[in-house]
């Protein structure tokens, strides 16, 4: 009698159910907007928040252009983790991030041709994107689909909400319009007032950035221990 | 511990199945972008004579108004090429000789202009314009720029309308008849009013506009020897 043991559950080893949205889901979504912006307290993605922030309209293709690719290669990686060998993970990674990049640009260009003409490179460079395979080595390699997707959703959107924001003050003092439309009133051009150059130089979108981040980092004294 | 061989195996499979979807994505896709691209130019060149290009009727209003030719540098009609075929790109890197002339005619109320496509180099990559002239093969009756790679708000800027306006009127050869081309001066500011040969820059996108000025040159001198041999 004794030796017939009773399967008894394994404690905790199997996750208890959570729900879809639980308090932690919402924070893997809710946290890169805040306390762990890829831009501004990672400082990744860098580069391609400097270059196609002149126009709002390209900033917001960008943004759901990364977006998808994280979103989508996290679960990708996600659900393949268990299987991908170590040695060759970071090759296999790049290929599943550099498809989805032909991919959207192919849809891009089948369906928004103007602003694919627009971003043009910058579509191509979203595979160097740092914060894509920042997520997936990070991320992705150790958690499940559902958890994956969420993460690249904040990640996506956190690293879209400062592209959006230096591209609304890049256009607006540089072009004086807003998503294509003038804003600035032809009286204050008749005043004498001029739209600011340096503000469609990347080093103006530098600037942003660091203002940003100094405001962040001053409200967050948290914040400041972590570079 | 995986092995070799899994991980070969691996790897070219992960490798083969995104090759496949993306073939299959990119031949179901392709129809709509060449399309795209046919549409983007039909745009273009009605854009450097029309003020208002109407989406909806594009396609009737360009088989009306426009005659599409293809000549060769001695201004005699090439036969069995369309103009949709001639990748200008391409043309731009042969020897004039070798080349093939897209010219498309817009005729209107009786009047017509010369619509040419025009390839440059800008500061980053290729540069290129639809050029729009009078019947006199002289005066600029509009131009629209494109651009692979330029600045995004600064070189990228000789695309836009306000730019381009500033070509109109502009003109191809001096008043003894010799070819004097049209220059884009550096910044912004110049004053070029009665000046038929000068453009105002771009503040911050003088190697773009530099390589507008090439451009005019360098293409415009053969198309005046394309012209020379046209048959009206």
């Amino acid at each position: 009698m004794s030796t017939v043991a009773v399967e008894e559950p394994r404690p905790v080893v199997a996750e208890p159910k959570e729900p879809l949205l639980s308090k932690k889901n919402r924070r893997l979504v809710s946290d890169p907007f805040g306390d762990n912006n890829p831009i501004t307290v990672q400082v990744l993605g860098i580069c391609s928040a400097l270059a196609v922030t002149t126009q709002l309209a390209n900033s917001l293709v960008m943004a759901g252009s990364v977006t998808f690719v994280i979103c989508c290669s996290n679960v990708a990686i996600s659900l393949l983790r268990a299987t991908i060998p170590p040695r060759v993970r970071m090759i296999i990674q790049l290929l599943v991030i550099a498809g989805l990049v032909v991919f959207v640009d192919q849809v891009l260009q089948a369906f928004l041709y103007d602003v694919a003409q627009e971003l043009s490179v910058y579509v191509g460079l979203i595979i160097t994107n740092c914060i894509v395979m920042g997520r997936l080595e990070a991320f992705a390699m150790a958690n499940r689909p559902w958890k994956s997707f969420l993460d690249g959703l904040g990640n996506g959107a956190g690293y879209g909400l400062i592209l959006i924001a230096v591209a609304f003050f890049r256009e607006l003092f540089g072009s004086g319009t807003l998503l294509g439309f003038q804003v600035v009133p032809q009286f204050v051009y008749d005043l004498g007032y001029v739209d600011n150059g340096v503000m469609l130089t990347p080093a103006a979108a530098m600037f942003l950035i660091g203002g940003f981040i100094w405001v962040q980092r001053g409200l967050r004294p948290k914040l400041t221990d972590v570079s | 511990m995986y092995s070799n061989r899994y991980t070969l195996a691996y790897a070219t499979g992960v490798t083969v199945t995104v090759a496949v979807v993306l073939a299959l994505a990119s031949s179901s896709l392709r129809g709509l972008q060449a399309a795209n691209a046919r549409r983007a130019q039909q745009i273009a060149i009605l854009q450097t004579v029309m003020d208002d290009v109407n989406p909806e009727t594009l396609e009737a209003d360009y088989a009306a108004y426009v005659d599409e030719r293809v000549l060769d540098y001695a201004g005699l009609e090439v036969d069995g090429v369309a103009p949709v075929d001639v990748d200008v790109r391409a043309e731009f890197r042969k020897a004039p000789e070798e080349r093939l002339f897209p010219v498309f005619v817009y005729e209107r109320d009786g009047g017509a202009r010369f619509i040419v496509p025009i390839e440059g180099n800008g500061l980053w990559g290729g540069i290129n314009a639809f050029l729009a002239l009078d019947a006199d093969l002289d005066t600029i009756a509009g131009i629209v720029f494109d651009h692979e790679t330029e600045t995004p708000g600064l070189g990228a800027e000789i695309a836009t309308a306000e730019f381009q306006d500033r070509f109109r009127g502009k003109r191809l050869f001096a008043d003894g008849g010799e070819f004097a081309s049209v220059e884009v001066l550096k910044g912004s500011g110049n004053d070029v009013a009665g000046d038929p040969h000068r453009v105002d820059g771009l503040t911050g996108a003088t190697m773009t506009t530099r390589g507008v000025t090439d451009m005019f040159r360098d293409e415009l001198s053969l198309y005046n020897n394309v012209f020379e041999g046209m048959d009206p």
